[in-house]
């Protein structure tokens, strides 16, 4: 009876070793700093040329009075084969303070090669610090397409004499 | 001795179990709990039909792309040129989001019409699109029901279009947390961008919705 058992166990430890390879492999995160964000063109008050954002060592902010639009760079691997949806997640910090009300609105926008959009999905954060999570279905992340953030940042308060949002970057989970 | 016996092999298997089944998802602590998108239940019958027609679409793509000549499969017919895989696979990808946008469409023509959010939704729709200089230009038309928006809106090819609307889709995101997207021929020699904004955070995984 114990060798029948043994048996067993070894046909069972055999599948299980067999099958551990073809199991699907885990999730690839891929970070990417707001230090290689980039202020969006056509924002036309105070001026479409002035340099809005500025770099810090934890990643863009808003350099002047009036809400700025920052885009960045998405860098990801292919999906994974079976996969419904790509992950991604979007940190950063609002400097609440009693003057003003302060947000962080960002969207994840997905593009074909040809600079089609294919659409987004975003949120408005109002707490302190954010770790948001977005998700896009698999037909919006094909190996071509390309993916984006954009967030509206939050403006410089002159008063206070500090910027009021930071936006670190973003992690590509797929 | 049986019950030892097979005591041990339960707890073998259970260790073998713990043992292959963790230590292996490498980002665990950034994944969600839960998936975000999470798959609709679909009707057996319009799921099959659709992934059969999905696959018929995807193989005559492929057909059609394999078909057509190329300088290098003249020079070199036993070694496919790499620019003949990625065309095929542009286009397999092109098929795949097409068929979703079947679903979301069929979604969309599904849905109720809820009065009160229809219109509010029309009303920041239209205000948003008349501040924007390109967008304002732009010939469109939208219908809003009990949580989508599809918004029709002709793309003139120079790339501003794409540009603008994510952009204004972060004036809207109260309203539309998520879109789809999809460049359609009119038939008139012009294409239009059709998008499916939803009041929903997320973009459906698949559709069409039962």
């Amino acid at each position: 009876m114990l060798s029948r058992t043994v048996q067993v166990l070894g046909v069972v430890f055999g599948i299980t070793l067999t099958a551990a390879p073809l199991s699907p492999a885990g999730a690839t995160n891929i970070n990417t700093s707001a230090v290689a964000c980039q202020q969006a063109v056509f924002q036309a008050v105070p001026s479409d040329k002035q340099n809005r954002v500025g770099i810090i060592d934890s990643g863009v902010v808003n350099m002047t009075n009036v809400p700025t639009i920052v885009i960045c760079p998405v860098p990801r691997s292919p999906l994974a084969a079976g996969a419904t949806s790509g992950g991604f997640w979007l940190d950063g910090d609002n400097l609440l303070n009693s003057l003003v009300t302060v947000q962080t609105t960002c969207n994840v926008a997905s593009y074909t090669y040809q600079g089609v959009l294919h659409g987004w999905s975003g949120f408005t954060a109002t707490e302190a610090t954010y770790d948001r999570f977005v998700s896009l279905p698999a037909s919006m992340l094909g190996f071509y397409d390309y993916v984006s953030v954009n967030c509206v940042l939050p403006p410089y308060h002159d008063a206070l004499r500090t910027y009021l949002g930071v936006f670190r970057g973003v992690t590509a989970s797929q | 001795m049986r019950v030892v016996a097979h005591l041990v092999a339960f707890a073998a298997v259970g260790a073998a179990i713990v043992y292959f089944g963790s230590g292996r998802s490498l980002p665990a602590a950034r994944l969600p709990l839960a998936p975000a998108a999470v798959p609709i239940r679909t009707d057996d019958n319009s799921q099959l039909s659709l992934q059969v027609e999905a696959l018929q679409r995807e193989v005559a793509a492929l057909k059609s792309v394999a078909a057509r000549p190329s300088e290098s499969s003249t020079s070199s017919a036993a070694q496919p040129p790499a620019e003949l895989t990625t065309d095929a696979e542009r286009a397999v990808e092109a098929e795949r989001h097409r068929v979703y946008m079947v679903g979301v469409a069929q979604a969309f023509a599904a849905e109720r019409v809820d009065l009160k959010w229809a219109g509010y939704a029309s009303s920041r729709l239209a205000t948003t699109l008349q501040e924007d200089d390109v967008l304002r230009t732009a010939a469109h038309d939208f219908e809003c029901r009990q949580q989508t928006c599809r918004l029709r809106i002709e793309d003139d090819g120079s790339g501003k279009l794409s540009q603008r609307l994510t952009m204004m889709s972060l004036r809207l995101m109260d309203v539309f947390p998520a879109a789809t997207a999809e460049l359609v021929d009119q038939g008139n020699g012009r294409n239009a961008l059709v998008l499916y904004m939803s009041s929903q955070p997320t973009p459906p995984a698949a559709g069409p919705a039962k």
